[in-house]
């Protein structure tokens, strides 16, 4: 019986480069290397025919390695309510949950993260509550067909954000032009060198409002500890730690950073991102500059139709040879 | 210069998906083509001819091969050396190859070598009687050296015959495709 030694999983393997694929592929097929087990995870609609890893799964199964395609979908009705009932502690009596249940499943089409996140946003919005005298949790089903009625979950994603302090939206719509994974001290940079009132009026539908909105704050935020933003968003389960290095945060989730970015007015999000593009450029280190070319280059280039001053354009234009030079030397 | 066809394109596909890299370098040789704008070539022509040539091989790699074409021209239009011209030469050279027209690629490669200056041939077949002789003289060149001395030769340092070989391998490569019954050793006909 095939007995596996060796285990990998690997997630998000869209991201995967070529090299890491190679990678991978030297190793599975490396005979010093017996009962190897590598399990990869993927969204099947985000890896199409001529992905990389779609090429090489391909490639694999020609030369008879076993790839066996396990399809996880969505949760049945079944799973959703088990998830509901354990979420709320009922697990004894899930008859209880069964029509919330139902409501969630049909809104959320079982996908686990909507499923969760439409609980999050009940609460949030004490459509949900917990009562403590009976010591359990309570909801009104009409109140949550009516929620659901009006909103999607990308609305709810949305709405989830713009409940947020002013200055966590501003982070998170930092950090959403940046990518789904980004440099905390990025962010941080972005937000300091960027007065509030500025960074409210370049990223805002209502300019005057945000304005007499800041002035009051100013001062107060000038010495906003940015920390704190950053905390409240994770503690919102908007962006998590990377393991491995201490100063990267990723989304939560893609759909998050999307909704975080939908923040940005679309008439203003060019302008942005070629003012974040143009504040790394200011202040980072030469080093770090090198490091973040392509996200550099990539936002001032969003903005590139506002070059006026003819040294502004040649200079980005040198810097659009140099990233393209770079990621040529990789390929 | 090339127009897309079916086989090019899916050329290009396989070589994308192959090398991702290529579309990111592209989109940046791009842009930045964009920014300097028509005038580029007299506000900094290096700049303007690095984009062109390297913008043109980024985008034959991941397919797009109108703005290939377009870039090419840009730079193959321009009153500069050979030498400031070869990256998009050789571009077009493969390009001309990867759509099967392996006789144009020969034309092409020929063309190159004759504006660097270096000896070439003309573009017609020859007799086997022919073959063998230049087989034979180049035999008697390599003479009884072993592979790892040829490989220690020292590193050609003239630009201008590095380029030429670069077109030579060309050549070998069309050559074999135009004529499948030759053999590889006939091939060294090519000075």
């Amino acid at each position: 019986m095939y007995s596996p030694r060796l285990i990998s999983y690997l997630m998000y393997q869209k991201w995967s480069d070529t090299v890491t694929l190679d990678l991978l592929q030297s190793i599975s097929l490396d005979s010093d290397i017996p009962n190897l087990l590598i399990v990869g995870a993927y969204r099947e609609d985000e890896v199409s025919d001529t992905h990389p890893l779609a090429m090489q799964i391909r490639e694999k199964e020609e030369m008879g390695i076993i790839i066996t395609a396990i399809k996880i979908g969505n949760l049945s009705l079944d799973n959703v309510t088990s998830l509901v009932a354990e979420a709320l502690g009922m697990e004894d009596n899930k008859d209880a949950v069964k029509n919330l249940a139902a409501i969630v499943h049909r809104k959320t089409d079982g996908n686990a993260f909507f499923v969760l996140m439409f609980l999050r946003s009940l609460y949030d919005e004490e459509v949900l509550q917990y009562n403590f005298g009976t010591m359990r949790w309570l909801w009104d089903d009409d109140a949550v067909e009516e929620k659901l009625a009006t909103e999607n979950v990308a609305t709810v994603l949305v709405n989830k954000l713009r409940r947020l302090s002013s200055r966590s939206q501003s982070v998170v719509k930092v950090a959403s032009c940046l990518g789904a994974k980004f440099s905390l001290s990025a962010v941080v940079t972005v937000t300091k060198s960027i007065s509030p009132v500025e960074l409210k009026r370049l990223s805002s539908l209502n300019e005057t409002e945000s304005e007499s909105e800041s002035d009051d704050d100013t001062t107060q935020e000038a010495e906003y500890a940015y920390g704190d933003s950053i905390n409240e968003l994770e503690d919102e389960g908007i962006l998590e730690k990377e393991a491995k290095n201490a100063d990267v945060r990723v989304f939560g989730h893609d759909k998050i950073q999307s909704a975080a970015f939908e923040l940005i007015p679309l008439s203003k999000r060019d302008t942005f991102r070629g003012k974040i593009g143009n504040v790394l450029l200011e202040k980072l280190d030469p080093d770090k500059l090198e490091s973040s070319l392509f996200e550099v280059v990539s936002l001032r280039n969003c903005s590139m139709g506002n070059i006026t001053d003819e040294g502004e354009r040649i200079e980005l234009a040198k810097m659009n040879l140099r990233a393209g030079m770079k990621v040529s030397r990789y390929s | 210069m090339y127009s897309s066809d079916n086989r090019l394109i899916s050329y290009h596909k396989l070589k994308a998906s192959k090398n991702a890299a290529f579309d990111s370098a592209a989109v940046y040789f791009k842009a930045g083509y964009k920014l300097l704008g028509p005038s580029g070539w007299g506000i900094d022509q290096q700049t303007m001819l690095t984009l062109c040539s390297q913008g043109a091989n980024a985008c034959f790699l991941s397919g797009d091969l109108d703005t290939m074409n377009k870039l090419l021209a840009e730079v193959l239009s321009q009153d500069i050396s050979i030498q400031d011209k070869f990256v998009a030469y050789e571009v077009n050279c493969l390009a001309i190859y990867a759509a099967g027209d392996f006789m144009g690629a020969i034309d092409t490669a020929i063309d190159v070598r004759r504006q660097l200056g270096l000896s070439t041939f003309k573009n017609k077949p020859v007799n086997t009687l022919i073959i063998i002789k230049e087989f034979i003289k180049t035999k008697r060149t390599v003479g009884s050296r072993t592979a790892e001395e040829i490989a220690n030769l020292p590193d050609l340092t003239d630009e201008r015959v590095v380029m030429g070989q670069r077109m030579l391998e060309l050549l070998f490569t069309s050559s074999i495709d135009v004529s499948k019954n030759l053999k590889l050793e006939d091939l060294c006909l090519v000075k």
